[in-house]
């Protein structure tokens, strides 16, 4: 059953698909808006309206910087569904949602995917026990309900850390430490890049004042090589280790961990667009050229989904593609300097990015399982021992390690554990990442029931 | 232990969760409610372990709660609603433990 | 890639599959060398798609060789479980407790009993099978939904774990001192005196037996021993729920429950097309077939679904054929894979060794299609 045509559907309101259907309506074309969260603003600007007015400075200009994108929004003349969820987009462009416990399909001649980043998995021992959550998982919460840790410990690295930390000190919330796993040899892969990094200079100064911010009012320790998250049923503890210092234990109810974001491929992998294993950034891409076109010409990638780049420039890479679409259904010059200019800025936006990354590359300690009984695969509690059990000649990818112990088969589809399974077959095949691949993600890519699947009225195949 | 920050905006909606009462505010997801009112396990998952959320935004699928009678909802991608019933969710059971198959 | 620790092998599989698998595992308990050469990890294969039920009911109904052997193998399948157990592979969870196939209408419910009243009467009183009416269907499944008309329920049928199979497959081939070998396709084969020389990415490799067991690609690979394999792709999807509380106890054709908890749901028979992808359209509609089927189902999360081609010869049974150009190789396909593993792993591995196939396969030969006779689809 199929619901409407559009000439853009854009997936996922965050600063990139809030720009690309912006920019796509007002040229004219009717364009759909489809997000899985009751506001726009997607992560960064989470609750964002409701938050400018109650103003909590906490939160930092970065934040209150997508207050203007929201405020254009609120003259977007397309169509906006809300606490929708997108799980299939088929070969015809047809794009599967559920919506108010039914299913649906929408037509669209185009579509923009602007699903962004996720956390990059940390599985240090103990990650599960409840009171551990994400870094990003902590400031969502500060956001959208202004409830925080009060015996909070970071760990990890990486800009969200940094800013997430001072905005929990701004706050008035007792940071009891942030444990920085920054390792010593990553200064030296970071630094031909800093240069690059000058001309990004807000994202350096801002970096550094969080860094001030963190050192002033909370216990920072550097050079951490290992962390153990310690408690039965909930975290109690954490202990840790530093280069040739003895171990530590720092009593705590909540852990919070971070190795920076990468690219959110379930639906784009899974709508069986080319992907690229992205060295540099340890993580999978789509495939895209400098407008977002993916190996579907009528798809495009906006944001972190397509490369992890930051707030302002998804924004404007979502510009970037909907003016391509705009381009193709209209065909009509747009002055090469105006396009010259917007790939300047683009750059200009993530011109710290190269530096940033480097740095912060996540050190292979902590992007593998510290110990047998840590848990890999959250969704069916598979563990390390359980996976090297399953490791051996047979297995040169994950999709057979999935089908010999289950790793990647429950909800999430491998975003917490696909990373982490295809990094232990590389190692124990001697393969490169990228010819040891990843999951073959499938509908749904997020979990839709009986109920609303069978609403689409499909066809009894026999 | 979660707390609110300083200014504590109206909490007009009412939740159960198992035996407790919790108090709301409009725009709270249930995992926002239940974790300011000290609330961190959730559910009990595959090796009867207790999860909590951890991501916050949909991915990680720990957070999972009976509401209303529907089980395996997100709790941390819906909104609280005046009168919700909220359980824990319970991991599934096998027939005998022998019969869970685990390599 | 792995290399192969030697050049010589008694056996060589070319496919890691479910009959490559069962067949080299046969041959290794009978003290033969084997190399299991195979594609890479995502590779399409049959294997991974599996609904995993070993089953009796309909199979050979209108072809007595396909009943006898499928019966056969059901007989022995208690056998290679415990063997593969005792050899440290994962727990199979074979279960041989009778299966159902449900019927929505009076006529599917007459089309299924026609069916295996058929079958009945050629098996000489081996095969039991009884249709439910919905009252006793009740006493089952006493979820069963307000227009399920019935079931055929057969004692004889099963399920088990079709990925943990394979898994305990290359256990017992490992423990026997054989090797897989994957990212190693073979590409070619060439006849040294009795034995052959098989060619691959990894190098070349000797046996004097060579198994072609590579599905759909032994269309490609069987005329490299001289012999002809008309297979053609069938696609069939399957959606797999959450976990949920052991509440199914038996399978049924299109629905059953995991040792895990989880659901499969199935499935779909198309032919015409060669995208491997999911169709939302049959998904829907395989949701729909189960909550007609059981309506206490609807609010259950599907959290995945996969799409696998079957590999279908002609009529839909195996084809077992033995080289005449080089009388040590064999090319052995068909689409129960699950089912008849345990007929491959004893029977027909015995067959390999001694280098000639059983009169009872010979009504599976690939000469069958070239013979003007009355065949019937499985």
């Amino acid at each position: 059953m199929t619901i409407n045509h559009y000439q853009v559907a854009v997936i996922g309101a965050g600063p990139a698909g809030l720009r690309a259907a912006i920019t796509a309506a007002k040229a004219g074309l009717t364009t759909l808006l489809i997000d899985d969260q009751p506001a726009i603003g997607g992560q960064v600007y989470r609750n964002l309206a409701y938050n400018k007015d109650a103003a909590p400075a906490y939160l930092g200009n970065g934040y209150f910087a997508g207050t203007r994108l929201l405020a254009t929004f609120s003259q977007f003349d397309g169509v906006y569904w809300p606490q929708t969820t997108v799980w299939q987009i088929t070969n015809d462009r047809q794009i599967a949602i559920t919506r108010n416990g039914s299913a649906a399909l929408v037509d669209a001649d185009h579509i923009v995917i602007a699903t962004g980043a996720i956390e990059r998995a940390m599985p240090v021992s103990g990650w599960t026990l409840p009171g551990v959550m994400t870094v990003g998982g902590a400031q969502t919460l500060l956001k959208q309900a202004a409830v925080g840790a009060e015996d909070a410990v970071f760990v990890g690295n990486g800009p969200l850390l940094y800013l997430t930390a001072a905005q929990y000190i701004r706050a008035g919330l007792p940071v009891r430490a942030v444990l920085d796993t920054t390792g010593p040899k990553a200064w030296r892969a970071a630094a031909i890049h800093a240069a690059l990094a000058l001309f990004q200079p807000a994202m350096l100064t801002k970096g550094l004042s969080w860094l001030s911010t963190i050192r002033r009012h909370t216990r920072y320790v550097t050079g951490v090589t290992a962390v153990r998250i310690n408690g039965d049923d909930a975290a109690t503890a954490i202990s840790f280790d530093t280069a040739g210092g003895p171990s530590e234990t720092i009593d705590t109810a909540h852990v919070f961990l971070h190795q920076g974001v990468i690219p959110n491929i379930n639906l784009t992998m899974a709508t069986g667009l080319d992907h690229v294993w992205d060295r540099v950034n340890h993580c999978w891409r789509p495939v895209v050229d400098q407008t977002g076109q993916s190996s579907n010409p009528a798809i495009y990638i906006a944001g972190d989904g397509g490369g992890i780049a930051g707030a302002a420039a998804a924004a404007l890479s979502g510009a970037i593609a909907a003016e391509a679409i705009i381009r193709r259904v209209k065909p009509a010059a747009a002055p090469l300097i105006a396009r010259l200019g917007q790939r300047l800025l683009l750059w200009q936006q993530g011109a710290a990015r190269p530096f940033l990354d480097r740095l912060y590359h996540p050190d292979p300690a902590f992007r593998l399982p510290s110990s047998d009984d840590t848990i890999v695969c959250r969704c069916e509690s598979v563990t390390k021992a359980d996976i090297a059990a399953s490791l051996g000649d047979a297995v040169t990818g994950p999709n057979q390690l999935k089908a010999f112990c289950r790793a990647g088969m429950g909800r999430c589809q491998g975003r917490s554990c696909g990373l982490i399974v295809q990094e232990m077959i590389a190692n124990d095949r001697r393969q490169t990442m990228a010819d040891t691949g990843y999951y073959r993600v499938r509908p749904p890519v997020k979990p839709v029931t009986l109920a609303e699947l069978a609403s689409l009225d499909g066809r009894w195949p026999g | 232990m979660f707390r609110p920050i300083a200014t504590q905006p109206d909490r007009p909606i009412t939740i159960q969760f198992e035996s407790q009462t919790i108090e709301a505010s409009r725009d709270d997801t249930v995992a926002a409610a239940l974790l300011r009112a000290g609330i961190l396990q959730f559910r009990y998952a595959t090796a009867q372990e207790p999860r909590g959320p951890f991501c916050m935004m949909g991915t990680c699928f720990d957070c999972l709660v009976e509401i209303d009678g529907k089980p395996n909802r997100q709790a941390c991608q819906t909104i609280v609603r005046n009168g919700m019933v909220v359980r824990q969710q319970p991991a599934p059971v096998a027939a005998t433990p022998d019969e869970r198959a685990k390599p | 890639m792995t290399m192969p620790i030697k050049t010589n092998w008694d056996a060589i599989i070319a496919g890691g599959g479910l009959i490559g698998l069962a067949v080299g595992y046969g041959l290794g308990r009978r003290g033969l060398s084997v190399l299991v050469l195979d594609e890479g990890d995502t590779a399409l294969r049959a294997a991974r798609g599996n609904f995993g039920l070993v089953w009796v009911q309909g199979k050979g109904a209108y072809y007595e060789p396909y009943a006898d052997w499928t019966m056969r193998s059901s007989q022995l399948w208690p056998q290679l479980a415990d063997e593969l157990q005792a050899l440290g592979g994962p727990a199979l969870g074979l279960a041989q407790k009778g299966g159902m196939t449900i019927c929505l209408s009076d006529e599917e419910m007459q089309q299924r009993q026609a069916k295996l009243e058929h079958l009945r009467a050629h098996q000489n009183g081996r095969f039991h099978f009884e249709m439910l009416d919905r009252t006793a269907l009740k006493d089952l499944v006493p979820g069963i939904g307000p227009h399920v008309v019935g079931a055929a329920y057969c004692p004889h049928d099963g399920h088990v774990n079709p990925l943990f199979l394979m898994r305990a497959l290359i256990t017992g081939i490992e423990s026997q001192g054989g090797q897989f070998c994957g990212n190693a396709p073979m590409t070619a084969v060439e006849k040294t005196g009795a034995d052959m020389r098989v060619s691959t990415a990894a190098g070349k490799f000797t046996c004097s037996r060579l198994v072609l067991a590579a599905g759909l690609a032994n269309k490609k690979l069987a005329p490299m021993i001289g012999l002809s394999q008309s297979l053609r792709p069938q696609k069939g999807q399957v959606i797999v729920t959450e976990k949920l509380d052991q509440q199914l106890t038996l399978p049924t054709l299109l629905l059953r429950q995991t040792a895990e908890g989880g659901l499969m749901i199935g499935d779909s028979h198309e032919d015409d097309t060669i995208d491997i992808g999911v169709s939302a359209d049959i998904i829907s509609g395989i949701a729909d077939r189960a909550l007609a089927t059981l309506p206490a189902l609807a609010d259950v999360g599907v959290v995945r679904s996969w799409a696998a081609w079957r590999v279908m010869s002609q009529d839909g049974y195996p084809i077992y054929d033995q080289s005449e150009t080089m009388p040590g190789a064999f090319a052995l396909s068909c689409h129960s894979g699950v089912t008849l593993s345990a007929a491959h792993a004893f029977d027909l591995a015995g067959y390999v060794a001694d280098a000639r196939l059983g009169a009872e396969l010979a009504g599976f030969s690939e000469g069958r299609f070239h013979v003007q006779t009355n065949s019937h689809t499985a």
